[in-house]
This record gives structure tokens, sequence and C-alpha cells, in this order.
């Protein structure tokens, strides 16, 4: 036998997992399918009637076709930095029920976690991502009591209560973040109590709610330079089994709070022709209202494209509801926030400004686009 | 005026087209040589990065078990708890297919593969890619691979592991590059979860692959749980170079010393070129033409021959290169790991080497000459006498020279230090230091020969002596290149010789059972019990005693090495001892105590019987006393040998590689046979094979591994051949008005035949008489210095008196091949139209 080999050679297969990559979208919707499995049998469908309980829907549902943790959040740094970060856990199940195996790397469960920070003042943006296999080697997964999620050492876990305050911690080469997230407001349950319709068909949905408002504190790490910060986060939490309608080409997500206490969550289904789905929705907090496609007014101001993609997206928004008499300008604090990984989307803070009922009011949030390629998304 | 000198010199050329032709042939032969061991070179050093690079892939170190395994646990907390990011573990097996072939299955967690290496592949029609994950028993691997199963993509094929059968299904190929490709014939890939289980091995990783800076290293090497450690692939692809390099670094010698003779061949080409023309350079200087155009239309001059020269042999070279490299290619299989060449390269920076080489020593052969003939009065020019009797004169000038270059040489061969490139250029300097001492003592002996022989001899072959002395100019330096040629040939054949007697006689002492069981991964995958088979095998009557072995490699700080566990039972031990006390080493080894050395572990590690030896095993490190250093020519990495129960104890290995059975008095051979197939019956994986064969399979493969040097001393010997031949030639060719005159002086076609053809053949012989100690001394130096530093293996020196008789046949094949053409064409000549011509 040659020593070569001995010691030899191996296969990517995570080739194989990302062959169809062309088709790109975020929030994982599509990476299950991504991984060459559209069959649902098996798998758990939304259920309208259901109502999340915790804090057992803190953890995970492994029986959904996908799930996320997803933290968003601008903060201010010494000297009046701006920064902002996007952390996200995401499982995706493939297959149907597995048969009990010996192995403790089986796993039907693949796990994906995107990191981003933007460094405003200095116009940085670092993007990256990490996959690992579920299973019972524990190399990512998570539990509902007490709270955690994680992805290698990518972490978000619960420091005593049963799920607030979180510490999250996650770093790559070049940016790190440690920060602790406090309670504040929520959970808000989006859609019909936390049922939040994707598509036509039954079960085209997902269950869906946030904290829109989580108190954050910590430290950034920024190439070997270690900075306190504070700020707010926004977390979302959504599961399901659901694929977006057939005319739907991509999304824009918007997740914004006010500086006068209130906070908005609006997705925009977006078709071919690039007019609203009328299943788009969001909420409006203080007062809590739902947000319908007929009630929301979208309108983009400025277009960038994209120097490694050549995608173009809008990052500049006119967003108007006008049963609130609310207008809000909505505009990237860095046009480039692309995240150029496994899939490709833009997903980035935002600083807003405008008049609510003829006040001025102004904001920061997180804004994400999908679908802007010249690939439609279902082709 | 200059134009005058360059057709002048064209014109000669082109009325001596046979000597254009040999001159031109002659470099076209040098430049090929080495030209074609070059390209064979890139071509193994390039497949051999393509497979260090498919067997390493971007890691930066490794993580192995010197037991094999180790517990998987391992993964979990260097990936999460320590949180290192590049980090992929794998786990690898033998599987058996129903005709008995072996593949190796390779489990992967391809989450984490994505920075080490990456394979195009494609899915079987239907498949998902999640299949490979959640459906167990799948797997995929290269179309090289399907097509030899004669499987598609969604087929399934059944495997042995351990007695067991298990189906697995082809979900997918892969589309690594042509090289790796042909690498990966033998394995399948699957996902770690399934191989785990295929292999019945769950909880267990062969080896985890990480990338890291070497301060992450240095401090996760301390942290690693025993029977764990942490290797840099940097070594270990350094260690794969370090074994290749001695063999790399003789063939390129071998080049070396092509080029050598083959730059003499042209030198001694060229400067006849000049020397013959010395008549023709005294009249153009008489009507004025300056040294400086002399000078430079010989330069020029020697662009006609080394351009088409050059060119062809840059032809011949790659043609040669193809051949070679396959040749390389597969002594490096043989000998170190597997290698596939796709095809070879045309590598311009060796092309254009080769011809920078071809045209600068063509023009640096005519330079010595050229300023030789420039610098001279035009009437001493003219003057032929005046150039002999100025090379006589010159003779001890190059006595000294060659003294001096001797010393040198003998200094360089003797230095301490284990450099090899202190060796070659040791050899080099013999060489030159010989070749200088030629014209000299062709000068003595002719003397001495006419002199004393001389009375005895008729007319023409006493003149045949005077003349060689009388035209040292033109003789000295073509025997000189015969020599050279000769020795060359003599040297290497030497060393082969004695190489081969060695490891015969070598393979006759250890091979000390009559007959050799294998036990292969088939056998064993069918349920064999190594110890059982021993035991039954004992309690055979045909059968005296059964020794174990087994044979296991292990990677030390220091590099790589094999372990040979062995367990000789009572018997002789067949371990040639250099160094240590028989008896007391035999003890010790029994005891477990002790291990012995191979000779070239030894050295490489600076080792010698009584110190201690450390080496990784599954306890973590154990230390033995050298008992003793024993002869091993099975690797040139090193053996440590240890008795079988030590090993088992340390390195937790059950298995047997093979058994060694020896017969009861009064057994032959065939009723030992009989017995043995008698016990193991028709199973896979197993092979019986005698004495006899094993001795004469280890030969074979000697021999074929040494046949690239066989090559390489023929085409020496095909250089020589043709360079001597057409120095001799055109030597007499210009002696044709000499001739005439002896002609017409009377001298019959048959004494100046007989003139002519002594001539060459007293050049030849005194040639292939004077590379006899030449060759030998050669011998002695690869045997002695070369050998023993590149691989650090000794041999007995055996000169082979064939060898020599070879040499001489083929220094008086090319001088007398040389003279016929020339005898037969003064012979027959009319001297009338000879002399009238001038």
């Amino acid at each position: 036998m040659s020593l070569g080999l001995a010691i030899a050679a191996s296969a990517a297969l995570l080739y194989l997992l990302r062959m169809p990559e062309e088709t790109p979208t975020a929030r994982g919707l599509q990476v299950a399918s991504l991984l060459g499995d559209a069959d649902a049998s098996g798998l758990l469908l939304a259920d309208p009637s259901y109502r999340p309980t915790f804090p057992f829907d803190h953890g995970p549902h492994p029986d959904f076709r996908s799930e996320w943790w997803y933290l968003t959040g601008n903060l201010d740094g010494p000297g009046g930095r701006r920064f902002g970060f996007q952390f996200t856990i995401f499982r995706f199940a493939l297959g149907t029920a597995t048969e009990d195996r010996a192995s403790r790397w089986a796993t039907r469960q693949v796990w994906m976690g995107h990191l981003a920070f933007t460094d405003v003042d200095r116009k940085r943006f670092f993007s990256t991502e990490r996959i690992a296999r579920g299973g019972e080697m524990g190399l990512a997964g998570a539990t509902a009591e007490p709270f955690t999620a994680w992805i290698k050492d990518w972490r978000m876990a619960s420091t005593d209560a049963p799920f607030l305050p979180i510490d999250l911690t996650a770093r790559s080469e070049g940016f790190g973040l440690a920060l602790t997230l406090m309670p504040g407001p929520g959970p808000v349950l989006q859609g019909e109590n936390g049922f939040s319709r994707k598509g036509p068909g039954p079960g085209n949905a997902s269950h869906y709610y946030s904290y829109p408002r989580l108190p954050a504190s910590g430290e950034v790490t920024l190439a070997g330079e270690v900075l306190p910060v504070t700020g707010q986060a926004w977390l979302d939490r959504e599961w399901g089994t659901s694929a977006l309608g057939p005319l739907v080409r991509g999304w824009d997500w918007f997740a914004l709070q006010l500086d006068d206490g209130g906070e908005l969550m609006y997705y925009q289904l977006r078709r071919m022709d690039g007019s609203a789905d009328p299943l788009s929705a969001g909420t409006l907090t203080r007062p809590h209202r739902r947000l319908e496609a007929a009630g929301v007014a979208l309108t983009p101001r400025r277009y960038w494209t994209s120097p490694e993609t050549g995608i173009r997206y809008p990052v500049s928004w006119d967003l108007a509801i006008p049963s609130e008499n609310l207008r809000l300008e909505v505009e990237a604090v860095l046009d480039a926030q692309e995240m150029d990984l496994s899939v490709t989307y833009w997903e980035g803070a935002v600083r807003v400004a405008g008049f609510r009922r003829g006040v001025p009011v102004t904001g920061r949030g997180y804004l994400e686009m999908t679908g802007y390629d010249a690939t439609p998304l279902n082709p | 005026m200059s134009r005058l000198v360059v057709r002048a010199g064209r014109r000669f050329l082109a009325r001596h087209p046979w000597q254009l032709a040999l001159a031109i042939a002659g470099v076209a032969l040098g430049v090929a040589v080495v030209t074609g061991v070059d390209l064979a070179g890139t071509a193994a050093q390039r497949a051999f990065d393509v497979s260090r690079q498919v067997v390493a892939g971007a890691a930066t170190h490794q993580i192995v078990s010197p037991s094999g395994a180790f517990d998987e646990s391992l993964f979990r907390t260097l990936a999460v708890d320590r949180g290192l990011e590049r980090i992929a573990p794998s786990l690898e097996g033998r599987v058996v297919l129903d005709d008995g072939r072996v593949l190796t299955l390779t489990g992967l967690d391809p989450f984490s593969e994505a920075p080490f290496r990456s394979y195009g592949a494609s899915l079987a029609e239907g498949a998902r890619v999640g299949n490979l994950l959640t459906e167990p028993g799948t797997v995929v691997a290269t179309p090289e691979l399907a097509a030899d199963l004669d499987i598609a993509p969604g087929g399934t094929l059944v495997i042995d592991v351990a007695g067991k059968r298990v189906l697995l299904r082809l979900v997918g190929l892969l589309y690594p590059g042509v090289a790796e490709s042909a690498l990966l014939r033998d394995y399948l890939f699957a996902d770690i979860a399934t191989a785990q289980e295929v292999l019945g091995r769950i909880g267990r990783l062969s080896r985890i692959d990480l990338i890291l800076d070497e301060r992450t290293a240095d401090g996760l090497r301390k942290d690693l749980p025993p029977g764990t450690e942490l290797v840099a692939t940097g070594a270990q692809s350094r260690n794969l170079m370090e074994m290749t390099e001695a063999f790399r670094i003789n063939l390129r010698a071998l080049s070396l010393l092509a080029l050598l003779v083959g730059a003499f061949l042209i030198y001694s080409t060229m400067s006849f070129l000049v020397v013959q023309r010395r008549r023709v350079i005294g009249m153009l200087r008489t009507i004025g033409v300056s040294r400086r155009q002399l000078f430079a239309a010989v330069i020029q001059e020697s662009f006609l021959v080394g351009v088409p020269g050059t060119a062809a042999g840059l032809v011949l070279g790659w043609l040669l290169g193809s051949v070679l490299t396959s040749l390389v290619v597969r002594t490096i299989d043989d000998l170190y790991f597997r290698l596939e060449v796709a095809a070879v390269p045309l590598a311009w920076g060796l092309m254009f080497k080769g011809a920078l080489l071809g045209l600068g020593v063509t023009v640096a052969a005519s330079l010595a000459p050229a300023r030789e003939a420039a610098a001279v009065s035009p009437r001493s020019a003219l003057s032929r006498a005046s150039l002999e009797w100025k090379v006589r004169r010159r003779l001890p000038v190059l006595v000294v020279m060659a003294v001096t270059i001797g010393v040198a040489a003998v200094l360089l061969l003797r230095l301490a230090d284990d450099s090899l490139l202190t060796a070659f250029a040791g050899m080099f300097a013999v060489i030159v230091a010989a070749a200088l001492m030629t014209p000299p003592v062709i000068a003595a002996v002719m003397g001495l020969l006419s002199r004393g022989v001389g009375r005895y001899l008729d007319m023409p072959l006493r003149m045949a002596l005077r003349g060689i002395e009388a035209s040292l100019s033109r003789t000295g330096v073509a025997v000189a290149a015969l020599m050279v040629s000769v020795a060359t040939v003599v040297g290497v054949g030497l060393m082969v010789g004695s190489f081969r007697s060695s490891v015969d006689r070598w393979l006759a002492d250890s091979l000390r059972a009559d007959m050799y069981v294998s036990l292969g991964e088939a056998w064993y995958a069918d349920g064999g019990d190594g110890d059982r088979l021993t035991v039954t095998l004992r309690d055979l009557p045909e059968v005296a005693r059964v020794t174990r072995s087994t044979r296991t490699r292990v990677t030390t700080p220091d590099g790589e090495m094999r372990l040979w566990a062995l367990d000789p039972g009572d018997g002789d031990w067949g371990l040639a001892l250099i160094s240590g006390d028989p008896v007391r080493a035999r003890q010790e080894f029994d005891a477990g105590r002790s291990v012995l050395l191979s000779e070239s572990f030894a050295r490489r590690a600076g080792l010698s019987a009584g110190d201690d030896v450390e080496l990784p095993s599954a306890r973590g490190t154990s230390v033995f006393q050298i008992a003793g250093v024993f002869r091993d020519y099975t690797s040139d990495r090193g053996v440590v040998a240890l008795h079988m129960d030590r090993f088992r104890d340390d390195w937790q290995v059950r298995r047997i590689d093979g058994l060694g059975v020896v017969a009861s008095a009064g057994t032959d051979s065939r009723g030992l046979r009989r017995a043995i197939d008698g016990v193991l019956g028709g199973g896979r994986g197993i092979r019986v094979a005698s004495n006899r064969e094993i001795r004469s399979a280890s030969l074979a493969v000697f021999d074929r591994t040494f046949t690239i040097t066989r090559v390489l001393q023929l085409l020496v010997g095909v250089v020589a051949f043709f360079g001597v031949m057409s120095a001799l030639q055109s030597q007499q060719m210009e002696r044709v008005r000499e001739m005439a005159v002896l002609r017409a002086l009377g001298w019959t076609p048959g004494q100046v035949r007989r003139l002519v053809l002594g001539q060459t053949a007293t050049l030849g012989v005194t040639a292939g008489l004077l590379a006899m100690p030449l060759g030998v001394a050669l011998a002695a130096i690869l045997i002695r210095v070369i050998n023993v530093r590149a691989f650090a293996w000794t041999m007995e020196f055996d000169i082979d008196p064939w060898v020599l008789a070879q040499g001489m046949g083929l220094a008086a094949a090319a001088a007398v091949v040389g003279g016929v053409y020339p005898a037969w064409r003064s012979a027959r000549r009319r001297p009338a139209n000879d002399l009238r011509d001038e």
C-alpha cells in the first residue's frame, strides 16, 4: 500500500451540496431545496391554529424544513462610531425521517451560520458563513431550556433566565462579537398569532415571532482592536416548511426601530413583474397594527450595483403607510453590505428619517433584499 | 576579408559532409540525453506535486494516531470548544469487492471539506444530494472506478467488510483532475456517518485535517490526548520529497554524466575541426586576416554544428523524455508511493536550458582551439610540427593539473559532511583529472610501446604507434572522450552489479523460511484470524516452526519509517547484523526490551547499538534500547525491527501480514506447499510463495528499479560510440593525402589498411584500458560514497569481469568501426589523384 494514499485524499462533498448554486435567496427558505430535496413528505407544515408557547418554541423544531434565529442590530462605539451586525443561525432538515443510525454523525439536520459586521464610519463591511451538520456529535444545534443555539463556537445562549438575557459570541478572522442582549418588548407574534402566510397553498406559511428591540451591550473586535459598544438588536424567530408562491421572485424585508418608541416590520414579496404580492405583510407596534400589502407603498429611490456580483440593489427606499400618516425614507448606512456567501443577498444597517402624523421621526434598522439578480427565483 | 574567412570555413565543412554530420550527431545526442532526463524528472516532480496535493489537500497539519484510529470526541472538542475553524474529520478503511479487489472507503464530513479539497461532482439521475447524508450506504466514486466496476450512478455494489456483506449504492460521480482521478481510482467516498457504519467503526476517526498557524499548532500539540499526535503536513510532504530526493539526485547525476560525456565528444569534434584546418588558418593569416576575424569566424562556424545539432537534440530529447518518464514513474511507484503521470509536459524552460547547453558547449569547445589558432604566428600555424611540438611541451602542465584536480577530488570525497553534492563534485573531479591525464599517458605508453615492442612489428603497425604519439593534438582529446565514456559505462555497470549481488546475498540471508504466506485485506475481510492460522500451521507434521511478521508505518518527528514486528520463534531470525552482539541482541529482542535498526535508519538518525530510540505508539511514546543494526534494503527511509509480542502490547495492532513456514526435517518444498494449501483452502486475499519465488520476484523488482540506470548507461554508451567513431574517422580522413604518399612510395592497399586500422584499434584499446581503472574508481565512489550518502545503504563491491569486458568491447568496437571506412577509402583511392589535388 502506498504511503501517499494511506493518508489520502478525499472529495469535497460540499461541492455536491452546492451544485444548483444559481438559485440565490436569503433566509435560507430555499436552501433546503438547494440541498436537492424538495420533498416535504414527513415534514410538518405550519398550522394556522398553532399559537407559539414559550420557552418551548425558542428551541429547535427539527420536523420543519427550515428555521432560524435571526439577530440584527445597530451599535454605538466610542467616539460616536456606528456599527451594524447580523448574526443568524439557520437550520435545515434534509429528506424525511431517517431510520435509527448508529453513527453519532448521522443526521438530516444541516446548520448554517451567517455573520456580518458593518463599520459605518470607516465604510467597511465583513461577512462570513459556516455550515455544519447536526446530530449527536453536537457540532451545531439548539436547545429550548436553557436556550442555546450554536454552530461550532458561534453561540447564542441564555445566561440565567429561561430566555433573555442572552449572550452571543461569534468571531471570525478580522472581526468578532461578544454581546449581551437584555430583555425588551416582545415577543411580538407576526401575522395571525404568529402564523405568517408566505404563499397561496396550504401550509405555505411559517411560524414567526420577533423581539423588536433588545438592549445590547458588549464589545466588538475589529482587526485586533476591542471596542465597547451599546445599541439595540432585533431578534426574529421563524420556522416552517413553506415555499414561496410561483410568481414571487424575491423579497424586501424591513425591521425598523423608530426613536418615537415604535417598531415596524414589513416584508414585501416581490413578483416577477416587480409588483408587490398581495401576501406581503408586516406589523407596526405602539399601537400594534397588522400591515397588509394594500396599505403600504414602497418605492425604490436609489440603486447600487455590486462590483462583486453585478447585482443591482435598491439601497434607498420611500416607505409610506397612509393609514398611519407615516412616511419614511430608508437609506443604507453603507451601500456595500451585500452578503456574497453560499447564498447571495443584501442585508445591512439602514438609517430612517421621515414624519409620523406630521411629526419628524428618525430611527435605525435593518433591510434585507433578495431576488435582484438576473436568474429568476423559480425558473 | 572576414567574409572570405567565413566562406573558407563553410567550404571546408561542405567538402567534409560526413564530418559535419557526425559532429552534429554528437551534439544532438548529448543534448538529447540531458533534455530527456530533465523532462522525465520534471514530469515525475509534477506528478509528485499532484499526488501530494491530493493527499494533503490544503491541510497544514493532521492529527493521526499511531494505532490507526482515535475517538471522534476529539473533533468536537477542537471544532466547538476550541473553535478551530478549518478542521475536517475523516475515517478510512479497506473494503473488499467480490473479485478480491481492495478499495479504500473514505468517510468525510462534506460540511468541513470546503477549505481542504474540492473536486467537481455530478449526481446520478434522480439522486438527491441529501441522500449521501441521510441515506445509509451511499457512496460516490470517480468515473474511472465506476467504469472498472461496471456500475452506473444509481447502481449498487456489494462489498465485504470483516466477513460481512454490505450493499452500497453509488449515488454520484466525482470529477477531479486527470492526475487526481488516477490516484483516486481505488477510492470510494461516503459521508463520515456512512463510513463509520459500513466499516463498523462507530465513534472512531482515522484523521483530522487542519489548517493552522504554527502558534496555534504548538498550543494544540500540548493539549492532545495520549495516543494522538499532530503532524505538520509540510513535514510529511518533506518526507515524501526527501524520500525520492536521493533517487532524483542520482538521476540528475547520471544526466550530468551524460552531459559531461557529450561535452567531451563535442569538444573533441570541434577542436578537431579547428586543428585540422590550421594550415588554412595559417594561410588566411598570411594574407592579412586578423586574429580577431579568425576567432570570430571559428565561433561562427561552431554555430553551424551547434544549431542543427541542438535542434535535433531537443526533438530527440523530448521523445527520450517520454520513455524515461514512464521508467522514472514506475521506479517511484515500485519503491516509494503510487504516482501517475498523465503526459510529459513540454517544459519550455527545460528546452531552453537544453538549447543553451548544446550551443554553449559547442561554442565553448571551439573557443580553446580558436584562440590557439588565432594566437599562433602565421608561419608556425602552417607548420603541423610546431603544433604537435607545442602539445607535447604542454604535457607536463596537464600532469600537474590532473594531479591537482585529483587531490581536490580525494579531498572532496573524504569530506565528512553527508552532502551528495560534494560527493558528485568529487566524482566529476576524478573524471576530469583522469581525462587530463590521458594525453601524457598516451604519449608515455606509445613511446614505451614503439621502443619496446616496436621492433617486432611490421612497418605499418610501427608507423601506427608512432603516428599516435606524433599526432597527440588530434588523438589526445578523442582518446580522453572515449575513455571517459567507457569508464562511465563500466562504473555504473559495476555499481549496479555489486548492488544486485549484495541484495541477492541479503535475500538469501533474510529469507530463512521455506514458504511464505501473506495475509491480505480480503482474507481478513472474509473473517480470517492470523493467530489461529499460525497455530494450525504450526501443528502440521510437515512444519517445524512458523514465524510471524507485520509491517506498519510510523511517523516520528524525524520523518517516517517502517516498523517491522517480527516473531522469529526459536529459529534463526534472518537478520544480518552489522553491529551489536548477535547473542545478546537476540536475547534482548526476544524479551521485547530492545529493537534493531536498519542501517539506513541508524545512519539517518545518527543512532547506534546501545543508544535509546523513542517511537510514538498507542501508549504515547515507547522507548527502546537499540540492540544492534542490521542490513536491510527494503526501505531507504529506515526500518525498526521489534518483537511481535511487544509490538502488540504497545501498538494494539493484532493483524499479522505474513507468516514464514519452515519445513520439518524430511519434508520437501512440494510436500510443505501441499500441506499449507490443505489448511488454507481456496481463500481470497491469501498468497503462498516459496523462498525461491520471493527471491526472484524481489530481484525482478530490483532489476525494474535499475532499468532507468541501465537505459542511461546504454545511452552514454551510444553517445560515446558515435562520438568516438566520428572523431577517429575524421582524423583518419584527414590523412588521406598522407596515405597517398605512402601508396606512391609503394605501399600496398593492405599495408595502408593495416596502418589506419592499427592506429584506430590501438587508440580504442588504449582508451578502453585507461577506462578500466577509472571505471572501477567511479564504481567505488558510487558504492562507497554516493549510495551511502543517498540511501544509507552499504554494499559489497564486486568487480564483475564481464562488465569490464563489455567496456573494452565498446571501446574497441567504436575504434575499429571508426577506422573501417577511412581504411577502405585510403586503400582504394588513387594516390596520383590525391597528390595532384594538392
